[in-house]
């Protein structure tokens, strides 16, 4: 029977296997219940807290396109060692595969065996925009969006992209990612050891050569960071030209409202703020990392925006990953214990908008799409449904709600599956108990207060104390309306 | 002790001191659901002139709760100066109104004559003041308290925002924060009522509430007015607190049912001193308010104008940075309408003052009480001619989490304005600073919540 | 004229106005235009409870013989959450409004209201008035009868004679009358486990929209979970401690109350819950634990109803509310 009032702690684990670093966080939430004694309660995160930092290591490679897993697994081994940490012990937190790791042939290879070895908890792929995301909430700017009323853009920078997301108190409203990064061109010796792709058609498209073997101090490289730096301070001021195009990964950006403060953050970021210089040095010589920083310091464009300084630099994804991406459901809810933890489910919205006749009419349609979309082959991959929107609901309306939805989901391909809904409005458990009441067969998981949308996937963690369930959202791709 | 009177052919015979006392008050819907309140008008009128011959020794001697059931009548007797009683004991309480009412009486007499009476004396000729007498009377006090600035002065009226969230939401409490700022709200405290009465709760409330008077510099103080208990374990984890607040009452027993006791506040006080975060040397915030006895069971059948009195006697002791009576609170089975309310509050306000304490009123009421946001205004401007220390304003009155009204901060603007005050002098400072005073009142930056904006 | 049609008819204006002032927020939120049904606020339908067998795990089943009629639409306030995600909401042009409307997400309080001069603006000072006015007349107001018969509930009087006398005599509230005594001593099922009471305490507004929702998730709940329940009435005029002469007379092992609460200005409509194991004569107040801010833009009343089932059950498990409970559950 859950218990409320009871302080209770989990442990959350991060870990961001990047380009060129590969770093790993353990924090411990507090929860409580915010509601105060004489309401329905309200778990909320309420304390974060920073059980170990790892140092920042070389990301493990077996070559340019395969990661070294077994070399990750070791990192991840000792670091939990380290931190007096079993791997049974974590109850949530994401593994984010950021920058060009992602594209790499063995990434999701490699998301598995780390699900079985680095704990029962919650695993994450990352594409580019919830990477920049996440790497705002860890540098601590989209907190400060929160507070300064004023339209901020974290731009994480690493080894092989740049990262925007823009933020205004707190609310995400666009992203955008570029061809920019550390490791673009490596050196050794003194000498151009590998350009990337997008760089070669940049120098290309503007008349420039560069060979492998070339001098480090070649005026192309130098023309590179400053190209790099200008058209940063042209897409953030949303003036795209063609010849840019070359560095965007994916879609233009997408924020309407105009950029006020702009935040640095990533190993990039180290070079310029220093914040870890007491430790492990992890700013290089092998590549352009710090001619970019130096290029986007010395940028007048750039200086057209306020600077913020970020909280976290080169640590600011893993920060986010490990203590940004768990969200609580509601406290009153309706799930069946036996079937979490729940991974990889994916979301179909649907949207009531407000009106819960015109709602029902269309929803079997809606739920058949949902089927399509995710189970077209009717292998039985199951999805959540979201539903949104929905209008204030007195106690009929619920059992005319809670009838479709049984009537809908036995027409599913494997109908014995779990019924999972994710409620926006605070109505999970009302729903729930009425589906128990309709003696449905098959297991109920009924949550609420979370938002989430079509193309979301979520992971349900095992149920607390309090009887929340601690849920992980991950966007994977930035929809815009 | 003469306790009878014959008014108009009628005899009018009173048993006891309480009787006589109770009957005297003005009529209060609380005084009558104790079962103690005058019958008629003119029995009321009866028992104010039997009240008005008896001596100020009359009271002292016939103790109403004795100080052996009761530390705070202990409190209240102990805390009186004998050269200024022995000099005053033979007066009546009539002799005692005309000496506080009189031209050459003023600030500097008065607070000598207070060392002297004890909180049923200060209660007692209470009972015989009119409106206008409380008004004036109070007038002539200035009570200057300092605890990271200084209030009261002559000229001011200060005012407590109280940014209260219905769930404790940080961002939400400090938006209303805001909103009050703006309108130059705040210099006497900045105090929330937190719906989580927990350790943790307060502590996030102190912190978010410091965090922002520290970076805009804002010359004031924070408080969360949660169980005093509940805070000194803040403090005592690290918490920064710039006073204790507590709810008292004029009892030991309605004490007891508060969970406090005279040891506790003592302690409270110390602590405060001790690892407050308050300059001081005052950083103690009592709340009061007529019926809070009744309430908790706790009278012994004396009325609730005597047991407010004894509300500041026991204050008094602990030399408070802030006092307020939350007049119009608890209920219309207290005081039932605007009228009662409006008397209570200028009762309050004159017996606290004459207590010698900074004195400040939540000018308030529920949505069950006949009253509304006219009477409180009312109220207002009688309390600021009456030299008001501070009031206390929620965005447009409006408290959505005690889900009450009080003075809004455009109301706390406006008094200050139309009665030719200004907030206290260093708090002004730091408003002409940002540009939300200017000339001594609002600016035309004034109201707009995102001056906050950094 | 009516009163609540005047009150209703000036709630449209003050909206009308608001609508005028930030017309593209509306434009962009369609379904606020639904806010405003004047004339059918109340559920009409008969509600039939039709027991088929007593068995756990919800062998009831509630039938609704008639469609309600539609309820006002209201947006029940989503959790503030950290989610990543898309834009909830869009960008708008006007920069200026934009931000206040950011404010006033944060926040139920009136902020971001303007001055005129050092006073209120005309329009949010009489919005001010009529939510007071609105709190006021749910004090004075009476629950209708066909609400109470619609859910089969019987009606019985606390010792109190009219709306000024229970304002004025809390203690004359806690009390039934001798009639009451005896009509529930006829109609009532003895020892049940949890009895149900509601009482329109300090508004009756509270009962009128909250009710029927909140009594029938409850009841499903406690099906759901197998509880036996007692005979359901109504005490006009009730405070919370007439609970101890109800525990006194038909001895159930839990009492829940469900009375309107003094009403705000953020809702004259907010239902509280009080529940006591085994209130009698003597019951401390301490024992006693309530769930409030039952009401649209609050927990939903659906959503409480089925809490509810759930602290009942666990009151039962520990023999034990309020303070009592929490020494117990550790």
């Amino acid at each position: 029977m859950s218990n409320f009032n009871k302080h209770e702690t989990i442990i959350s684990a991060g870990i961001d296997i990047g380009t060129s670093t590969t770093k790993l966080i353990i924090s411990r939430f507090s929860l409580r219940n915010v509601a105060g004694a004489t309401h329905v309660p309200r778990i909320e995160i309420t304390d974060k807290e920073i059980l170990y930092k790892s140092p920042v290591f070389r990301t493990p490679l077996q070559d340019a396109v395969t990661i070294d897993v077994a070399g990750v697994q070791q990192i991840i081994r000792t670091e939990y060692d380290k931190a007096g940490i079993q791997p049974s012990q974590i109850e949530t937190g994401a593994v984010i595969i950021t920058g060009e790791t992602a594209t790499k042939r063995n990434a999701s290879e490699m998301l598995h065996q780390l699900s079985d070895e680095a704990g029962d908890f919650l695993v994450a792929t990352a594409g580019p925009d919830l990477e920049g995301i996440i790497a705002a909430k860890g540098s601590g700017s989209y907190e400060s969006s929160g507070k300064s009323g004023q339209v901020i853009a974290n731009i994480d920078i690493g080894g092989g992209t740049a990262n925007i997301a823009v933020f205004k108190d707190k609310q995400l409203l666009g992203t955008c990612t570029m061809h920019i990064g550390g490791r673009l061109i490596e050196f050794e010796h003194g000498k151009v050891r590998t350009i990337s792709p997008p760089v070669e058609r940049l120098l290309q498209d503007q008349g420039y050569t560069l060979q492998v073997g070339d001098p480090q101090n070649a005026s192309a490289v130098s023309f590179v960071t400053t190209y790099m730096a200008e058209a940063m301070a042209r897409i953030l001021k949303k003036e795209v030209q063609a010849q840019d195009r070359v560095l965007l990964l994916g879609h233009e950006p997408n924020w309407l409202p105009p950029i006020d403060i702009i935040v640095f953050s990533g190993g990039i970021s180290e070079c310029m703020y220093h914040h870890t210089s007491g430790e492990v040095q992890i700013a290089r010589y092998d590549d352009i990392g710090m001619q970019l920083a130096e290029a986007l310091l010395q940028n007048t464009s750039l200086q057209h925006f306020t600077w913020q300084e970020p909280v976290e630099t080169v640590r600011a994804t893993v920060l986010g990953a490990g203590t940004q991406t768990t969200e609580i459901s509601g406290a009153t809810i309706q799930i069946a214990p036996h079937e979490l933890p729940l991974k990889n489910i994916p979301i179909y919205q649907y949207d009531f908008e407000g009106n819960l006749d015109i709602g029902l009419s269309r929803f079997e349609d809606a739920v058949q799409q949902a089927v399509t979309l995710y189970d077209s082959a009717k292998e039985g991959q199951n999805f959540a449904l979201y539903l949104s929107n929905l209008p204030y609901l007195g106690f009929r309306d619920v059992q005319r709600l809670a009838k479709e939805i049984v009537q809908i989901m036995n027409k599913r391909p494997r109908p014995e599956q779990p019924i999972i809904l994710v409620i926006q409005s605070d109505h999970a458990k009302v729903i729930g108990q009425t589906l128990a009441a309709l003696q449905v067969k098959q297991s109920i998981i009924c949550i609420d207060q979370i938002n989430v949308e079509t193309g979301d996937y979520i992971d349900i963690g095992n149920a607390l104390t309090s009887g929340v369930v601690p849920v992980v959202v991950k966007t994977l791709t930035f929809h815009t309306t | 002790m003469n306790l009878s009177t014959t008014l108009g052919g009628e005899r009018y015979v009173f048993h006891d001191l309480k009787e006589v006392l109770a009957k005297a008050n003005e009529e209060k819907s609380g005084d009558r659901l104790a079962g103690i309140a005058a019958e008629t008008v003119q029995e009321r009128i009866a028992a104010k002139t039997v009240v008005s011959e008896l001596l100020i020794s009359d009271i002292r001697n016939n103790p109403l709760i004795p100080i052996e059931d009761d530390e705070v009548s202990l409190i209240i007797e102990n805390d009186i100066n004998e050269k200024v009683y022995s000099g005053i004991q033979n007066w009546s309480i009539a002799e005692l109104r005309e000496y506080i009412l009189s031209n050459e009486v003023g600030d500097r007499e008065l607070k000598r004559l207070s060392r002297g009476l004890t909180s049923e004396v200060i209660a007692a000729v209470t009972k015989l003041m009119s409106n206008l007498d409380l008004v004036h009377a109070a007038n002539k006090i200035e009570i200057l308290s300092t605890c990271n600035i200084t209030i009261g002065q002559k000229g001011t009226l200060s005012s407590r925002l109280q940014p209260n969230h219905p769930t404790d939401n940080i961002d939400g409490i400090i938006t209303s924060l805001k909103e009050g700022l703006s309108y130059g709200i705040g210099d006497a405290v900045i105090g929330i009522n937190p719906v989580d009465d927990s350790v943790e709760s307060v502590k996030r409330v102190l912190n978010a509430t410091k965090d922002f008077i520290d970076e805009w510099e804002i010359p004031t103080q924070n408080c969360v007015l949660a169980h005093v208990t509940t805070q000194m374990k803040a403090i005592e984890q690290g918490a920064p607190a710039d006073m204790i607040f507590q709810s008292i009452a004029g009892t030991e027993k309605a004490h007891r049912s508060f969970g406090i006791s005279a040891e506790l506040i003592a302690e409270a006080k110390d602590l405060s001193l001790k690892m407050g975060t308050g300059t001081g040397p005052q950083t103690l915030y009592f709340e009061t308010g007529q019926g809070s006895e009744l309430s908790a069971e706790a009278h012994y059948g004396v009325d609730q104008v005597t047991m407010e009195a004894r509300n500041y006697g026991f204050a008094r002791h602990y030399d408070p940075y802030i006092v307020n009576t939350v007049v119009g609170f608890i209920g219309p089975e207290y005081l039932y309408n605007s009228k009662q309310v409006i008397r209570a509050g200028l009762e309050d306000h004159f017996m606290g003052k004459l207590h010698g304490l900074p004195m400040g009123v939540d000018i308030c009421y529920t949505n069950h009480i006949k009253a509304d946001q006219n009477d409180i205004e009312d109220l207002s401007i009688l309390l600021s001619a009456a030299g008001v220390n501070f009031i206390i304003a929620a965005p447009m009155g409006d408290d959505v989490m005690l889900n009450y009204q009080s003075m809004s901060y455009h109301d706390v603007a406006t008094v200050l304005r139309t009665m030719g005050k200004t907030p206290a002098p260093e708090y002004l400072k730091w408003l002409e600073k940002m540009g939300i005073y200017e000339n001594g009142m609002l600016s035309k930056y004034a109201g707009d919540l995102t001056l906050f904006n950094r | 004229m009516n009163e609540d049609l005047i009150q209703q008819i000036t709630k449209m204006v003050v909206e009308k106005l608001e609508a005028a002032s930030s017309a593209q927020t509306i434009q962009q939120q369609p379904t606020n235009e639904q806010k405003v049904e004047l004339f059918s606020q109340r559920p009409i339908g008969q509600l039939e409870v039709e027991t088929v067998k007593k068995s756990p795990s919800g062998a009831v089943v509630f039938h609704s013989t008639t469609e309600g009629p539609k309820r006002n639409i209201s947006t029940v306030k989503p959790k503030p959450t950290t989610a990543y995600g898309n834009p909830k909401t869009k960008p708008q042009d006007n920069l200026e409004e934009d931000k206040l409307a950011d404010y006033r997400k944060k926040t139920p309080a009136r902020i971001g209201v303007g001055r005129a001069g050092s006073r209120p603006k005309t329009k949010t000072w009489l919005q001010f008035r009529l939510d007071h006015a609105a709190a006021v007349d749910a004090v004075y107001g009476e629950v209708q009868d066909d609400l109470l018969e619609q859910l089969g509930l019987f009606q019985v009087q606390s010792k109190v004679a009219d709306k000024e006398e229970y304002i004025r005599r809390p203690d004359l509230g806690r009390k039934l009358s001798d009639e009451a005594k005896a009509l529930i001593q006829e109609r009532c099922k003895k020892s049940p486990v949890v009895q149900i009471v509601a009482s329109n305490g300090l508004s009756a507004k509270a009962i009128e929209e909250n009710l029927e929702d909140v009594y029938l998730s409850l009841q499903q709940s406690l099906n759901n979970l197998n509880i036996d329940m007692g005979t359901t009435f109504y005490v006009d005029k009730g405070r919370v401690a007439v609970m101890d002469d109800i525990g006194e007379l038909l001895q159930p092992d839990v009492v829940v109350m469900l009375i309107g609460e003094r009403p705000g200005l953020v809702s004259a409509e907010s239902l509280s819950a009080y529940i006591c194991y085994k209130p009698r004569h003597g019951t401390i107040e301490a024992d006693r634990m309530v769930i409030s801010n039952i009401h649209k833009g609050g927990i939903p009343p659906v959503e409480a109803g089925a809490f509810l089932g759930t602290v009942i059950q666990k009151i039962l498990k520990y023999e034990a509310s309020g303070v009592s409970l929490v020494q117990k559950e550790g």
